[in-house]
């Protein structure tokens, strides 16, 4: 919620042609177009993108512009508003304070440096407001309905867009990259920071000809063409797009481009230009016939130019040059192939990864977590809002006391005692939190030992459990195919069995090492860190281990990630047991064994549960007709 | 408890003219059908983002009541604006008065919830309450009153982010799987009236006269006018022939309770009252068919989205055939 207040020396933006700052003047003169996702920049990068936006927005308006931060900590109450204290103490001591978001119509930058890692409140705001053409708020007897003003601005890394809701990606029409902007010579930037700043703060200041291009721009219109039309369609046709926002975002930008170059009329090369900004792919139709243009024009070309004629002849005649010194025997047979057009320009980044990405993100991310037990809270988690409270635990007391001074006034007219504070029951007000998991899965599964037996169908049960309890899952995966360390476990974490990445690792098929000591080595650091470290919540692990015990790789290599260079023998096995009898060492840990009952060395996973003091649990064999034979 | 105070709404902003919207007719339809009877029960439009939906709300909502816009439930509401609470204001200069909900102020009108399934679990309830008996109760901060608040419940989702709890979901009359279609001129027309509305509200605003906004202003009188028609003729609507059809077809698609074949034949009769016609027929219950039918099937319980194929149809039609 930090305002950034910048000062120090000017460095004058004067690129107009660098995306960044292209895009952000394109959505200075266009409102539908301000809402911002920049991707892959760095939090000095989205600074500086916030304060030049905010000084375009404050030339083309001619009003006072304000940036606002959101970040990981905003609740319901900091960004819609809440009663407060009165600053002038004259008829009533208390007054409706307008939160960050609140009802406000003045032009605002809402800066996100990070959309992974906003707020639920703030991410459930985001998906109210942006876009939106009119704002509600309906909060603690205060109501308001008002046109938002609000200009957004987000940074996000690429990597992180699995983590997101495309619901809430969705809400940002311009997306731009903030690699670009980083490509330049590190040096000379280093030391021209050096030679003006020397308070480490610096302003970046607009440079005359980007403002006179702004105001000038701003008062064009550019009417969209029917080529200009069809051309954002063409753009847009084999995306999985369900709406219109992505062409809708991608034709106000070819306008807002148009009126740029001061043109009464947005065309097609316009659109292409929008979409090299955001980067688009040009369709492969479009290129073919954009290859098509460029011959034609490079042929009428050779035909006007004398130069080029005498080029093409220098050219042909080395050609033919060549083909003396290297004789060529035509085939006895040839073969026409389809023709297939090359690309030649530059690979772009999607401006829509989420498309593509595979989901990682909590299964409906965006509503409030449920709850187990209303009546109690645990006075963890992070705090997203203020509620009613039963019971006095956790009490927010700040916000019981502002409930309480609302009836002060009646309450001391009915009541003969002189007590200056009359509190009642129904004033009591807690926080309400996040939930944190107080149970947690913890898998080992050995892709090994799989084929043949009914693992799904026992394991099932164990993930039920984990779902009713809303439990946490840690699932460490040993021996699977494709994994660049197969040396080596892998461990997949989640806030509960929803997630689609652990039904995805689950699904994994078996590679050729089996890591067995590493895989309980990773569980047994996870229980020591979730059991024993800071204010941790897990009160109960369930630790199940699906394996026949041959551990094939000494934990040694498997930390090193080296091969052994001489024969293993048990030393693997052993490995895994001695693991396992630290794993029993740790309290509030129930283990269980699934046996898949291997034809050889049936012992092993019956040595494996005494060592972790674990139950076994035999898994059926599959029938001989049920296995799939190659 | 006051009466509800209409809720005074800017009208400077900008929703594109209901009439402009091009294809969704099932949403249209939908919206329109409850308008004609509101004892329908709601509206649920469910559909991926940017399909309009929200804007098609707003759009319904300022044509047919003159300019306003919905009564609206954001999801940052709390309960005491939902039901009603004592005035703040009022209370600190000693003056207790009470203050109506939104439940309250959507009284005979449309009660909008955007992103509805993203709702606080106790407003939900409060909603279900309300919807299941049609008459608010508020016993809380010393006040104990009951009353009647009918009115049309529209709610719009995005199936992505979770689905509605069954009891909610049946509260809704008609349900409508919002798609953007892929008729390439359907699309074009779209951006081409999106774009243009920009433009012609920037000159609105500017004081100078938009033929283009005009002619839809006249577009949407003319429609809430038909409407209105439909609204009076609706019980004229002889809707006896049709009644064996909503049950037979209520039966095939394993409908829950009997909800879902009442809704059928009203949604029938108004379809019928729309269309000038004096009776409703098996051509009115086939349109409405998958708009009253598909949120009350067994298998919405296992998905956040209902799913109507053209097996479906098909079936709807066999049906008809067979009775």
């Amino acid at each position: 919620m930090a305002r950034v207040t910048i000062s120090g020396k000017s460095q004058p933006a004067e690129n107009f042609q660098q995306p960044l700052i292209q895009g952000l003047a394109c959505a200075t003169i266009q409102p539908s177009l301000r809402s911002v996702l920049i991707f892959d920049s760095s939090p000095p990068i989205l600074q500086t993108a916030a304060e030049l936006w905010v000084k375009m927005l404050s030339v083309t308006t001619q009003t006072e512009v304000k940036s606002v931060y959101l970040g990981s900590a905003d609740t319901e109450e900091s960004l819609w508003g809440s009663l407060t204290l009165s600053h002038t103490y004259k008829n009533q001591p208390f007054d409706w304070q307008s939160g960050l978001l609140g009802n406000n119509s003045a032009l605002r930058v809402i800066v996100i440096p990070d959309l992974s890692r906003i707020s639920l409140p703030a991410a459930r705001a985001c998906i109210s407001l942006i876009g939106s053409e009119v704002a509600h708020l309906e909060r603690h007897g205060h109501q308001a309905c008002w046109k938002s003003n609000l200009c957004w601005l987000a940074g996000c890394s690429r990597e992180q867009v699995k983590f997101l809701s495309p619901h809430l990606l969705d809400r940002f029409a311009l997306r731009l990259s903030g690699q670009n902007s980083q490509a330049c010579d590190h040096t000379t930037a280093l030391r021209n920071w050096f030679s003006t700043s020397n308070n480490f703060t610096q302003t970046v200041e607009l440079s005359n000809k980007l403002l006179q291009r702004l105001q000038s721009a701003h008062r064009k219109e550019a009417h969209i063409s029917k080529e200009a039309l069809d051309r954002g369609m063409a753009y847009l046709a084999k995306s999985n797009n369900q709406g219109f926002r992505r062409e809708l975002a991608l034709l106000r930008l070819a306008q807002a481009r148009a009126r740029f170059s001061e043109l009464s009329e947005t065309t097609a090369q316009h659109v292409d230009l929008a979409a090299g900004l955001i980067g688009l792919e040009k369709p492969s139709e479009l290129l073919y016939e954009q290859t098509l243009n460029t011959r034609s024009q490079i042929l009428s070309r050779d035909d006007t130019s004398e130069g080029n004629n005498t080029l093409a002849r220098e050219n042909k005649e080395k050609t033919t040059e060549t083909n003396r010194l290297q004789p060529v025997y035509p085939s006895d047979s040839t073969i026409e192939l389809p023709s297939e057009f090359i690309k030649i320009h530059e690979s772009k980044q999607d401006p829509y990864p989420e498309d593509s990405v595979s989901t990682e993100r909590e299964a409906a991310s965006l509503r409030f977590p449920p709850r187990h037990f209303y009546q109690s809270t645990p006075g963890r988690g992070p705090i997203i809002g203020i509620e009613p409270a039963t019971m006095p635990y956790d009490i927010a007391w700040v916000s019981t006391l502002l409930e309480s001074a609302k009836y002060q006034a009646v309450r001391s007219k009915t009541n003969s005692s002189k007590s200056p504070l009359i509190l009642h029951s129904t004033d009591l007000r807690r926080y309400r939190r996040a939930i944190e998991p107080e149970q947690l899965l913890t898998l080992v599964l050995d892709y090994t030992c799989l084929k043949n037996c009914q693992w799904k169908e026992v394991l099932l049960s164990y993930l039920q459990w984990a779902y009713i309890e809303r439990a946490s899952i840690c699932l460490i995966q040993v021996g699977i195919a494709r994994i660049s360390k197969e040396l080596q476990a892998k461990k997949i974490t989640a806030q509960s069995v929803l997630v689609p990445r652990v039904q995805a690792g689950l699904n994994e098929s078996a590679g050729l090492a089996t890591p067995l000591a590493h895989g309980l080595d990773l569980a047994l650091q996870t229980l020591r860190h979730d059991l024993q470290h800071g204010r941790s919540t897990v009160r109960q692990v369930m630790l199940v281990i699906l394996s026949d015990g041959r551990g094939n790789v000494p934990l040694e290599n498997s930390r090193k990630n080296e091969k052994p260079n001489q024969l293993v023998n048990r030393r693997g096995i052993e490995d895994a047991l001695s693991v396992a009898e630290q794993i029993r060492q740790l309290k509030q840990v129930e283990a269980v064994v699934l046996n898949p009952q291997p034809k050889y060395c049936k012992d092993l996973p019956i040595r494996l549960a005494q060592a972790l003091g674990a139950k076994i649990e035999n898994i059926p064999s599959l029938k001989s007709w049920e296995v799939n034979e190659p | 408890m006051a009466k509800a105070t209409p809720k005074t709404v800017p009208t400077t902003i900008p929703v594109l003219p209901y009439s402009l919207i091009v294809g969704q007719e099932s949403l249209k339809l939908a919206l329109e059908l409850a308008y004609i009877m509101p004892r329908l029960g709601g509206v649920l439009l469910s559909g991926h983002r940017g399909t309009g939906k929200s804007t098609a709300v707003r759009a319904f909502a300022q044509m047919v009541y003159n300019g306003e816009l919905p009564v609206t439930l954001p999801i940052n509401a709390t309960e005491d604006r939902v039901i009603g609470g004592w005035d703040i204001k009022e209370m600190l200069q000693k003056n207790p008065k009470w203050k109506d909900g939104l439940l309250l102020e959507a009284r005979n009108k449309l009660l909008y919830v955007d992103e509805i399934n993203l709702l606080d679990d106790h407003i939900v309830n409060i909603i279900l309450d309300v919807t299941a008996t049609g008459k608010l109760v508020v016993a809380r901060d010393g006040q104990s009153e009951s009353c009647d608040v009918p009115f049309t419940l529209v709610g719009t989702m995005n199936p992505e982010e979770g689905g509605l709890r069954p009891q909610l979901l049946d509260r809704f009359g008609l349900m409508v799987n919002v798609t953007t279609g892929s008729d390439s001129i359907n699309r074009l027309q779209i951006l081409k009236n999106v774009l243009t509305f920009d433009d012609e509200w920037t000159k609105r605003e500017r004081g100078e006269k938009s033929v283009f906004l005009d002619q839809a202003d006249k577009a949407d009188r003319q429609l809430v006018r038909q409407l209105q028609g439909a609204q009076k003729r609706f019980r004229q609507v002889n809707v006896d022939a049709v009644l064996p059809l909503c049950v037979a077809l209520a039966t095939e698609f394993e409908v829950e309770g009997n909800r879902g074949e009442r809704v059928l034949a009203i949604a029938a009769r108004a379809y019928a009252a729309k269309e000038n016609q004096p009776e409703a027929t098996a051509k009115h219950v086939a349109v409405v068919a998958s708009l009253a039918l598909q949120h009350r099937r067994p298998a919405m319980a296992q998905s956040n989205e209902a799913i109507w194929t053209d097996e479906d149809d098909d079936l709807v039609h066999q049906v008809i055939e067979g009775g």
